[in-house]
């Protein structure tokens, strides 16, 4: 995907934890896309927790869709 | 995901996004309210935001050392205190997501799923939205 348009997808599931998956982004910007969310979640006055990153492959090529992220 | 520290802001589009949603579930007369009672509705506490219905007799959200905490008496409501928590703390990390995403220049929507999920996508770039 080269359309040059970045797509964030968020659950919070039914205990409440978050699931974060990205799309559009290239090489590690999805790894700091979702940082400076968290960084704007903790302001905001959310306790964040990783629980776990899964880096698609896409990643580690030119990435499109490199990030799914985990948040209890 | 925790809530540590509760924003005045994001607390009223949290209950106004309730009040429209349980509006949605079949309650009646759905509205905010900064009181409600506690201990059998003997004990009217005041909250920086509650919720009230026709069937609902009332939660709220107090302050206590620092932290946000839930309030209200479910005796014979049409909906248990920790329906309303578990309801409450999704939609505020909901609303404070969407915050968070359009403050970092994304369009956002949000729906929420069965089984009190909610879901929100943030999209930005070219080309979108024209």
């Amino acid at each position: 995907m080269s359309s040059g348009y970045k797509r964030i997808d968020i659950k919070v599931d039914e205990h409440g934890k978050v699931h974060l998956d990205t799309s559009g982004f290239s090489g590690d910007s999805c790894v700091k896309e979702a940082e400076k969310l968290i960084a704007l979640l903790q302001q905001a006055g959310l306790d964040v927790n990783t629980e776990q990153v899964k880096l698609k492959e896409s990643y580690y090529a030119k990435a499109e869709s490199c990030v799914e992220v985990k948040r209890q | 995901m925790k809530i540590k520290a509760v924003n005045e802001q994001l607390l009223k589009q949290t209950m106004d996004s309730l009040v429209k949603f349980l509006a949605t579930q079949g309650f009646t007369n759905v509205r905010i309210t900064d009181k409600v009672g506690d201990f059998y509705a003997r004990d009217i506490r005041n909250v920086i935001a509650g919720i009230q219905a026709d069937d609902i007799r009332g939660f709220g959200i107090a302050i206590q050392n620092g932290q946000p905490i839930i309030i209200g008496d479910d005796y014979a409501q049409g909906l248990t205190i920790q329906n309303f928590t578990k309801m409450f703390e999704n939609f505020y990390t909901a609303v404070t997501m969407q915050a968070a995403l359009k403050a970092m220049g994304y369009q956002v929507n949000a729906t929420v799923l069965p089984k009190m999920e909610i879901a929100v996508r943030g999209i930005k770039g070219s080309g979108y939205g024209v």
